[in-house]
């Protein structure tokens, strides 16, 4: 895939695949878990894809997160019941400070 | 969201990486890629792990694997034709790679003698 190049959209689309849609059954079971790989996803996505494509948007964890939810249908249904518990877990992430950060 | 939809989203993300590959025959949600290091005889992560894709391609070579990899931008991917030198064992899917030796581990048990046996038949077309 040439970054240099992707459009937000096409770029949501592989981290999905590379950290959503694909992951054992297990990883999508509770809040926290999602949570853990979308952390994931927006590590690679600052680190790696805007290193390759720095006029791609920058992102805190919050405002990734609801992008994400918005583009992956997978958790778009999902949000719904558990929206509280997310943004519970949100919260929690934020107020924790987090190494190097 | 159902299987079908899941497989039109891997195929769109692997056809941006290839246009070439026309449909996606198997895939296992997690492994991870060693290097056999020949000088101390011993397996070193090769830091690629991630979904493994079993593709197929409308152009020769028309088949091959994709691994998407969760720590870094370099993806995993290889053609299979007659000349893959596949070994199969317990742990491991061992092939050659140019002058290196590559070792796939499979997470989920389950799938490990079906992506094995995948990637033989593919190997054999």
């Amino acid at each position: 895939m040439a970054w240099t190049t992707a459009t937000f959209d096409e770029v949501l689309d592989d981290l999905s695949s590379r950290f959503i849609i694909n992951v054992p059954d297990e990883e999508l079971a509770s809040v926290e878990r999602i949570c853990f790989q979308i952390e994931q996803a927006h590590w690679f996505y600052e680190d790696f894809v805007r290193e390759q494509n720095p006029a791609l948007p920058s992102f805190n964890l919050k405002n990734f997160c609801a992008k994400f939810f918005q583009h992956c249908p997978l958790l778009h249904e999902w949000s719904n019941e558990h929206e509280t518990a997310f943004a519970n877990f949100m919260e929690y992430k934020i107020r924790v400070p987090v190494c190097g950060a | 969201m159902n299987k079908a939809a899941r497989k039109a989203v891997n195929l769109s993300v692997l056809q941006r990486h290839d246009p070439h590959i026309s449909d996606i025959i198997d895939s296992s949600s997690h492994v991870v890629v060693y290097k056999f290091d020949e000088d101390s005889q011993t397996w070193t992560k090769k830091n690629v792990e991630g979904t493994m894709f079993v593709f197929k391609r409308s152009t020769a070579p028309y088949y091959g694997f994709f691994i998407m990899n969760r720590l870094g931008l370099e993806n995993l991917m290889a053609d299979l034709t007659g000349d893959m030198a596949l070994q199969l064992t317990s742990d491991y899917i061992i092939y050659r790679a140019g002058e290196d030796i590559h070792g796939i581990w499979i997470f989920e048990t389950t799938d490990r003698d079906r992506i094995a046996a995948k990637l033989q038949e593919c190997c054999k077309k």
